[in-house]
Parts: C-alpha cells; sequence; structure tokens
C-alpha cells in the first residue's frame, strides 16, 4: 500500500509537466496574445501607439519562441516557487490567486460535504422504500434540480431573494467586509452568503446523487447476501447500512478526483451571474484577456487538485471495499 | 455650416480666463470638509488656507451649495476598466466643461490660464500659485520638465504621444519661470488646446516623489530595490499607464492632482479613493471642494449583476456599463432603489463598415459603387430597428457626428436614410445582379451567390440589431451571414485585410477632428478601406494601396492635414466641415441608428448631478461635469 501511494505520487510529476505543457500550449493557440488585447483596448479609448506596445512586447518575452517563454515559467515556479506576472492586474499570480483559491476550496468542499449529508440518506431512503410518497417527492425535486440550469436557478433565487427580502445575496461578503482583515464578524458574513451558492452549485450534484444512490442500493438489496444477512436476524438499518449501503458508495468514491475540476469550472457561469469571487470567473477572464501566466497556473494548481482528489479517491477505495486490490506490477 | 459652439474654444485661450480667475480672488475664507478639521487640529495636516493656491479654481454648483461627507458608491469591471474610475478624476490642465444645451467649452483646470500665439505654434501656460501635488509639495515647471524630458525622454520605455510629436519633430518645452512655461511647436497645432482636453497627455509628473524609481536619478541598486519592493520585474515596469509607480490607480503613495486618491487599489474587490486634502479647487462659497470624501468601486462579473446592484439601491451614480436595452427594469425600480435614471445625450452611431478594398475582389469592387452601398442602406428599415432593439429611444440616421456635436452636417445623417425596397432592388437589378437561379438570392459579376459575411466583435455589438439587418438584405436578395468572434481576432482580421464587413459604433463625434480616423480610413474598428488606411498610416503592410486617382479620400487626407495645421481654430473648423460634405456626398458606411439616451443611474441622496450633457469619450463622459460638486445628501 505505502509504495503504491509513493509510485502514484512519482507519477505526479511526469503528468504534471505534460498537463502544464499542454495548456500553456492551449491557452496560446487563440491568435494573437496579451498585448493584442491591450491593443484593443487601447484602440477602443483613442490612446492606441503602437510604439508603447512595441516595447512591451519586448518588456515581456513576447517575441520570443513559445518553447522559451514555456521553459523560463516553469523553470521559475520549480526553481523558486514563482507562477510569473499577471499582465492585466500588474502584479504576480502568486499574490493574486491566494484568496480566490482558498475561497474557492472552501466553497467547493463545503458544497461536496453538504451535497453527500443531503443526498446519501434520500437515496438510501428512497431505494429502501421505492415507489413510496417520499421517493416520489425525491425524485421529482432530483430531476428538476439536474434539469435546471445552475446559472439559471441562480438568477431565480437572486431575483426571489431580492423579490421577497430586499436582501443582496450576490457576492460571497457584504461590501462592508470586502476589503476588511478577517476576523469573526467577517467569517460570518461569508457563512450567511454561503447558502446561495450551496444550493445552486449543490442542486444538480445531489440531485444525480440522489438516483445513483438509489438505483446501486436498489440493486444490491436483491443480492443473496442481504438475505443472509437478514436471516441472520441482524436489525434492519445494520443490514443496509453495513452491506449494500458500503458496495454501492463505491462509484462515489472513484469520482471523487473528477467532482473536484466539475466543481471548480462547473462553477464559472454560476460564479460569475452570483459575483462569486472565486477562481473560475478569474481564470475564464484570464483566457479571455490572454493573460497566459495567470490562467496557465490555475489550469496547474487545478491539475494538482485534480491528481490529489484521484488518490485519495483510490485509497477509500480500498478501505471500503477491501475486494478490490493493488496489482503488483 | 453654422457652427454655433466653436468660436469658444479660441477665445478661452485668451485673457477671459485670467480674468475670471482674478475676479473670484479670495476675499473669502476657506472652509474644508470636517475630517480634515480633525486632521488640522490634530496638528497632522496645515490649515486650508495654506494648502488652496493662491487663487484656487472656483467651480460653481449645478444646483446648490453641497454638504461635505459620504461614499459615492459604483461598480468596476476588472483590472482593464481602469478608465472608468480614472474618468471620474483626471489630473488635467485642461477641462472641457459644458456651458449650455448642446455646447461645450475648455477652461484651464490646474492651470490658472493659458494662451496662444496668433499662428497657433506656441503656448503658454500658468500654473497656479501655490498648487500643491496631493502630498503637499509645491507643483513648479520642475515637475514640468520632469515629465516631458524624463518621463516621455529616451532614457524612459515609454514614448512621446502623438499629440506632442508632428511627424518626427518634438514640441519644445521651455520653463519661463517656476510658473510659466510654453510648448513649441515647428508647424501650428490648432487643435492642441482642445485635444489636451481628451488625450491622456497629463503635462507633469511629481518629480520629487517619482525620480527615485528613474535611472537619471538613482543608482542600479537602487533600481532594483524599488522593483522588488512592487514586486515587478524590473524599474521599466513601475512606468506607463499601468506603471506599478507612476499609475495614480495602482500605487496609494504617488502624488496626484486629482480630487481623491486611491488608498485601496486593485486587485481588491473593492477599490477605494479618499479626498485629496491638497486639492486646488473651491465652490462658490469658497469651500474646498471636493464634497464627496470616498469614491468605492465594487467589482462585477456579469451585467446582471450590476442591474441588481442598481435595483436594491447599491449604485450612486453610474453609466458605465448600464445599457440602453435595460431601460424599462431600470425605471421600474426606482421606487425600490431609491433612485432615478438621468438621460445623457450620446453621440454613437451603430454602424456597418464594408470593406472597400476587401481581399474579396469582386465584393471590394462592388463595395466601391455607390449604387451598391445606397441599395445596402435604404434596404434597412431602421425605424424597425430602433423600435425593436433600442425601444424607440434612439435615432434612426446615417452616421456622422449627430446634432450636438461641434461640426454637424444635417446632410450626411440624412442620406440614405429613408427606407426604399423597391428602390434598392432597382438598384441592385441596375448593377446587373440578378438572382438568376430562382433561389431568392442575386448573383455575383462572377456566378456566385452575392452574400456578405459582416464580422462582430462580443464586445460592442448588438447581436438582435445584426439579425434584424441580415433580414433585410435577404430581402433584396443580398444573402448575409454573421460572424461573431473575440475582440482580438475581430482586430487581427481588419489588421490582415481579411474582413469583408465589420460592425463597430461611429463614436467621438462630439469634436471629430480631435481623432477623426472615422473619416481617413484609418480606425481598425471601423474598416471600410482598410488598404487605403494602411496607406496612409504608412506601416508598411504589404496589401497597403492608394485609393483611385480620383478617390474622394485624396480630398479628405489633404482637408485633414490643412485642418491639423491650420493656422487658427476656425480655419480648422471650416476644413472639417468641408470633410463631413466629402461623405455627404455618397456615404462609405451603413450608419444604422445612433444618438441613443445614455442612462445615468443616479440615487436620490447625489445632488448637484444634471440632466441632458452630452456624453462623448472627447468630452471625458462623466468628466465634463465637475464631479468634486457632487455632493451626498444628508
Amino acid at each position: 500500500m505505502t509504495g503504491y501511494i509513493i509510485r502514484r505520487i512519482l507519477w505526479f510529476v511526469p503528468t504534471l509537466l505534460a498537463v502544464s505543457l499542454v495548456s500553456f500550449a492551449i491557452i496560446q493557440l487563440p491568435p494573437g496574445d496579451y498585448l493584442t488585447v491591450l491593443e484593443a483596448q487601447m484602440g477602443a479609448e483613442g490612446d492606441y501607439n503602437p510604439e508603447v506596445v512595441a516595447r512591451l512586447r519586448e518588456r515581456f518575452g513576447f517575441d520570443q519562441p513559445f518553447i522559451v517563454q514555456y521553459g523560463k515559467w516553469m523553470w521559475a515556479m520549480l526553481a523558486h516557487g514563482d507562477l510569473g506576472y499577471s499582465f492585466e492586474w500588474r502584479v504576480p499570480v502568486s499574490s493574486l490567486i491566494g484568496e480566490y483559491l482558498a475561497l474557492t476550496v472552501v466553497v467547493t468542499a463545503a458544497t461536496l460535504i453538504a451535497t453527500w449529508v443531503i443526498a446519501l440518506p434520500i437515496g438510501i431512503y428512497s431505494a429502501v422504500r421505492p415507489y413510496s410518497l417520499f421517493d416520489y417527492i425525491a425524485t421529482i425535486i432530483g430531476f428538476v434540480g439536474k434539469a435546471t440550469p445552475n446559472f439559471l436557478l441562480a438568477l431565480i433565487l437572486m431575483w426571489w431573494a431580492y423579490d421577497t427580502f430586499g436582501a443582496d445575496v450576490s457576492g460571497l461578503f457584504s461590501p462592508e467586509y470586502a476589503n476588511a482583515p478577517w476576523s469573526w464578524a467577517k467569517v460570518k458574513d461569508l457563512v450567511s452568503h454561503m447558502w446561495l451558492p450551496l444550493i445552486v452549485l449543490g442542486t444538480s450534484g445531489a440531485a444525480s446523487l440522489i438516483r445513483q444512490m438509489r438505483a446501486n442500493v436498489l440493486d444490491e438489496l436483491q443480492k443473496p447476501y442481504v438475505e443472509a444477512a437478514r436471516a441472520q436476524g441482524l436489525p434492519e438499518w445494520r443490514v443496509i447500512l453495513r452491506y449494500p449501503v458500503r458496495v454501492a458508495l463505491n462509484p462515489f468514491l472513484s469520482t471523487i478526483g473528477g467532482s473536484i475540476p466539475e466543481l471548480f469550472s462547473g462553477a464559472v457561469t454560476t460564479a460569475i451571474v452570483l459575483n462569486l469571487p472565486m477562481a473560475g470567473p478569474m481564470l475564464l477572464r484570464a483566457l479571455v484577456s490572454q493573460d497566459m501566466y495567470l490562467a496557465g497556473s490555475f489550469i496547474f494548481i487545478l491539475s494538482v487538485f485534480t491528481l490529489i482528489g484521484t488518490l485519495i479517491s483510490d485509497i477509500l477505495l480500498t478501505l471500503v471495499d477491501p475486494r478490490i486490490r493493488f496489482e503488483e506490477a | 455650416m453654422r457652427n454655433p459652439r466653436i468660436r469658444k474654444f479660441s477665445s478661452i485661450a485668451t485673457p477671459i480666463g485670467l480674468a475670471f480667475a482674478l475676479l473670484s480672488a479670495p476675499v473669502l475664507s476657506f472652509e474644508q470638509a470636517p475630517i480634515l478639521v480633525e486632521l488640522v487640529e490634530a496638528g497632522s495636516l496645515p490649515d486650508v488656507d495654506e494648502r488652496l493656491p493662491k487663487v484656487p479654481r472656483v467651480i460653481t454648483p449645478y444646483n446648490e451649495i453641497g454638504t461635505y461627507g459620504g461614499t459615492w458608491r459604483r461598480a468596476f469591471k476588472g483590472a482593464s476598466d481602469d478608465r472608468g474610475p480614472q474618468k471620474l478624476m483626471e489630473p488635467r490642465i485642461v477641462r472641457f466643461v459644458q456651458t449650455g444645451p448642446e455646447q461645450f467649452d475648455i477652461e484651464p483646470a490646474w492651470a490658472s490660464s493659458y494662451e496662444s500665439n496668433e499662428t497657433s505654434t506656441e503656448f503658454t501656460f500658468h500654473i497656479r500659485e501655490g498648487l500643491k501635488w496631493s502630498d503637499g509639495h509645491l507643483v513648479t515647471t520642475e515637475d514640468v520638465l520632469f515629465y516631458f524630458e524624463d518621463v516621455l525622454g529616451d532614457d524612459n520605455p515609454w514614448p512621446w504621444p502623438a499629440l506632442m510629436t508632428q511627424g518626427d519633430t518634438r514640441a519644445v518645452i521651455t520653463a519661463v519661470d517656476d510658473l510659466t512655461f510654453t510648448v513649441s511647436f515647428a508647424e501650428p497645432s490648432p487643435l492642441f488646446i482642445a485635444r489636451l482636453g481628451r488625450e491622456y497627455v497629463w503635462m507633469a509628473s511629481p518629480k520629487h516623489y517619482l525620480s527615485q524609481f528613474h535611472p537619471k536619478y538613482a543608482s542600479a541598486d537602487e533600481l532594483a530595490a524599488a522593483a522588488a519592493s512592487f514586486e515587478v520585474g524590473g524599474w521599466e515596469d513601475l512606468w506607463g499607464r499601468r506603471g506599478k509607480a507612476q499609475s495614480f490607480w495602482l500605487n496609494p503613495d504617488v502624488p496626484t492632482l486629482s480630487p481623491w486618491t486611491v488608498t485601496v487599489p486593485p486587485p481588491a474587490e473593492q477599490v477605494i479613493f479618499e479626498r485629496n486634502p491638497y486639492y486646488y479647487a473651491v465652490d462658490t462659497d469658497g469651500n474646498q471642494l471636493p464634497y464627496i470624501d470616498q469614491i468605492s468601486h465594487d467589482l462585477f462579473q456579469d451585467a446582471e449583476t450590476l442591474n441588481l446592484w442598481v435595483a436594491q439601491g447599491r449604485i450612486d451614480l453610474q453609466q458605465r456599463h448600464i445599457g440602453v436595452g435595460n431601460f424599462p427594469f431600470l425605471k421600474e425600480n426606482e421606487a425600490a432603489g431609491d433612485y432615478e435614471v438621468v438621460i445623457w445625450n450620446g453621440l454613437e452611431v451603430d454602424t456597418l463598415w464594408p470593406n472597400q478594398t476587401t481581399s474579396d475582389t469582386v465584393m471590394a469592387e462592388l463595395f466601391q459603387q455607390a449604387d451598391f452601398r445606397e441599395a445596402l442602406n435604404i434596404a434597412i428599415d431602421r425605424e424597425t430597428v430602433n423600435d425593436i432593439v433600442f425601444a424607440g429611444l434612439a435615432t434612426p440616421m446615417q452616421a456622422g457626428p449627430p446634432k450636438g456635436s461641434a461640426i454637424y452636417n444635417e446632410a450626411l445623417v440624412g442620406k440614405w436614410a429613408e427606407y426604399d425596397v423597391d428602390r434598392a432592388n432597382t438598384l441592385l437589378d441596375g448593377l446587373g445582379l440578378k438572382d438568376r437561379g430562382g433561389d431568392g438570392y442575386r448573383q455575383r459579376p462572377d456566378g456566385k451567390t452575392l452574400e456578405i459575411v459582416i464580422t462582430t466583435s462580443l464586445f460592442a455589438s448588438d447581436i438582435n440589431m445584426l439579425e434584424l439587418i441580415s433580414e433585410f438584405w435577404t430581402d433584396i436578395g443580398v444573402k448575409t451571414s454573421l460572424d461573431v468572434v473575440e475582440r482580438t481576432l475581430y482586430l487581427d482580421r481588419v489588421n490582415a485585410n481579411e474582413i469583408m464587413m465589420g460592425h463597430w459604433p461611429m463614436g467621438r463625434a462630439a469634436f471629430f477632428l480631435i481623432d477623426a480616423g472615422s473619416y481617413a480610413a484609418t480606425l481598425s474598428d471601423q474598416p471600410w478601406g482598410v488598404a487605403w488606411g494602411e496607406h496612409r498610416l504608412g506601416r508598411g503592410k504589404e496589401f497597403a494601396t492608394a485609393p483611385p486617382a480620383d478617390h474622394m479620400l485624396h480630398d479628405v487626407w489633404e482637408a485633414l492635414d490643412g485642418a491639423l495645421t491650420a493656422s487658427s481654430q476656425d480655419e480648422a473648423m471650416a476644413l472639417g466641415a468641408d470633410i463631413l460634405e466629402m461623405h455627404a456626398q455618397e456615404p462609405n458606411w451603413v450608419g444604422v441608428v445612433g444618438a441613443a439616451p445614455n442612462l445615468f443611474i443616479r440615487s436620490n441622496r447625489m445632488g448637484n448631478f444634471p440632466s441632458g450633457f452630452i456624453r462623448d469619450d472627447i468630452t471625458r463622459d462623466i468628466g465634463i461635469i465637475p464631479t468634486e460638486q457632487l455632493y451626498i445628501k444628508n
């Protein structure tokens, strides 16, 4: 087991290098670069001076070949932990993305936990009492939740909250806390703003989770070992939790790794609509303005999270389901 | 041509400005904001009489004397939206002001006065005596020379702006004494003062602060340390529009001549500006301006978020990013958000630009035919477009400076703007463009289907409008398709002359001579003759070609060169009027609707904000009103 984990971690290095190379190349694929975007802005403002752009092009090293730019970026990251420079915001990437990433992790983790806490019990109950009134209600809510696009749900809820309470529900902080240093009051403000993103981001995830859980448990309930457990005289709740549910959990655990980038990127439209200071909108903005080191760093960090997530789900799988064994290579 | 408001520009350069300033010479005793009184009493700030220049600029409030304090809340869209906040407080030496309905003028701001010689080659500026930077240092001609010789100099990565050069020759700046300097040109520059009200040329930089970041005054080690403390790669990154030391939007420490200075710079979610205690203007009662203590700019990403903020009463005054299409929603929520929608007059015209030199030579030849352009123009029912897309609030018109602009030509904005499908069909038939295949589309001379591809960028366009236009053109047998691309791709295609027809509003109409690219075919947003424009710009593009010998563009360019070097502003204005007349014969483009109202959200607690002004980039958008005299009602 330990050897397996170490080997997996060693594989991170080439994987990350490949991912960073590909993502850096993709960022550079559209025509032009950050300075073309800047030229466009300057043109729109009647402030265009080709000499400024030429000097900046040299200054930022855009006149160098792709592989040189990539090499410099990678080297600075590996040697000094320097993620590069955001051309648009004119600050080092590392000082820009810290808080955005932290808030993204908080919101993502909270969403994931909330989804599980809500969806698993409902899914199990629906499976144990299929075609009951509760099952139908949960199914309807689940399908509606799955079918409604997140951004639309966000807009509707925002409007509803405004119309009913006159409350400002966008963002993660009230204006008076936006720049404030971290304090207990700011944390409370954050929590009071979290419910809307949690509902919006969690609904469709919870909906599919309920359906999957229900189907999995239903399958397992038919199997002879459940029968056997019942015959042994175990209490019903223990039979269900101990055996079918444990087996039914497999598919979820194996998707933890995948659900992290999904929450990151799936949350982009929602985060834009809700004006959340999260990584998604900033990544999108960086891509549109071809702010390549900022965009590249986001994608790189996202890849790290995904790899770690996949590793965690693999480890959890072996713990939950002893039938899964690692083959020695 | 009648040009009612323009004589003003030249008269202002005479001692009138000075006389105005002297009249209001301080017999008054000055008052200041309560938060500054506290600082004065605590001994951390000199008293207001010592902070103000000997003769402050006197600003007459629009409605009433305001009260001090409060925060002006607005929203901004990110790093690239820096002009929005800046336009509220540009540190200009002269400023546009509106003097009446459809009339504007230029006034000295941090200069007490200025004058020009007879031939418009030399301009003399007088700095207000006792004028101070926002940190209390005196402003002198040293700061002016520093700006021109060092900030824009050869040792610095930032080039001279076009306004200060004529061809390869730079203007010569001479300090007469501590407070007087002259700007001399080799050739006349009649529009210099007007352009100074609009171009990004600040005329002075705080030498006592910024020289520590300049290689002429600091050692290599000091420069490296400065770059490190600002977290940038080298000292060059400290300079320029978004330079970490020079930009008054990014650096809280750089002294400015703006009414407010940044205290929480981007990339904060909420950018904050606070009052400059040394600001040089007072109201008519001698109260130091600005009235408002603080401006906060909240970062938003989606237009719908901003709309919701408006409805919730979270915006005190804002026009930027407020779309005219949201007019019904904004009006509905006036009571709920405790605000009013105040209308200013926009001067933009939504326009399609047929590239008469496009690489598809058959289309280029067609676009060059006046009959073809007329057919495209009169096939559009502009009234319908206005009703459907602009809620009937805009004006159906041909593209040209709308009414209210300094130079206006009634014939141009009316030309080919009447809906007449029959005539459009007759014109196309006359050109031999017939539908031979019976598929509803006409054929080009080379037998292919007559198809126009409109390229538009997500940045500016209104897709609904373009779809309506496609339908109108399909009705006369011209197949029309839309290509919606990212803004940089749009410019790439223009710069490679690959665009067939562009879409972008014609703007900067208030005084078009200040930026006449729309009429000279040299603006890449407005590609109606890309190869010709490149010929004029002489940037060495392979496809650049001169227009045919008898083409009107030759006359336009000649008149434009004449206007830019005329010896008086009146002469320049007359040549500007000629240029519009030339374009009024057979317009080179397809203007659709324009002069749409621009909507300001003004909360009911915001005082002294006028309605019915002109909003144009030339006159600096909202900056045409002195924002210093806005106030928050208690």
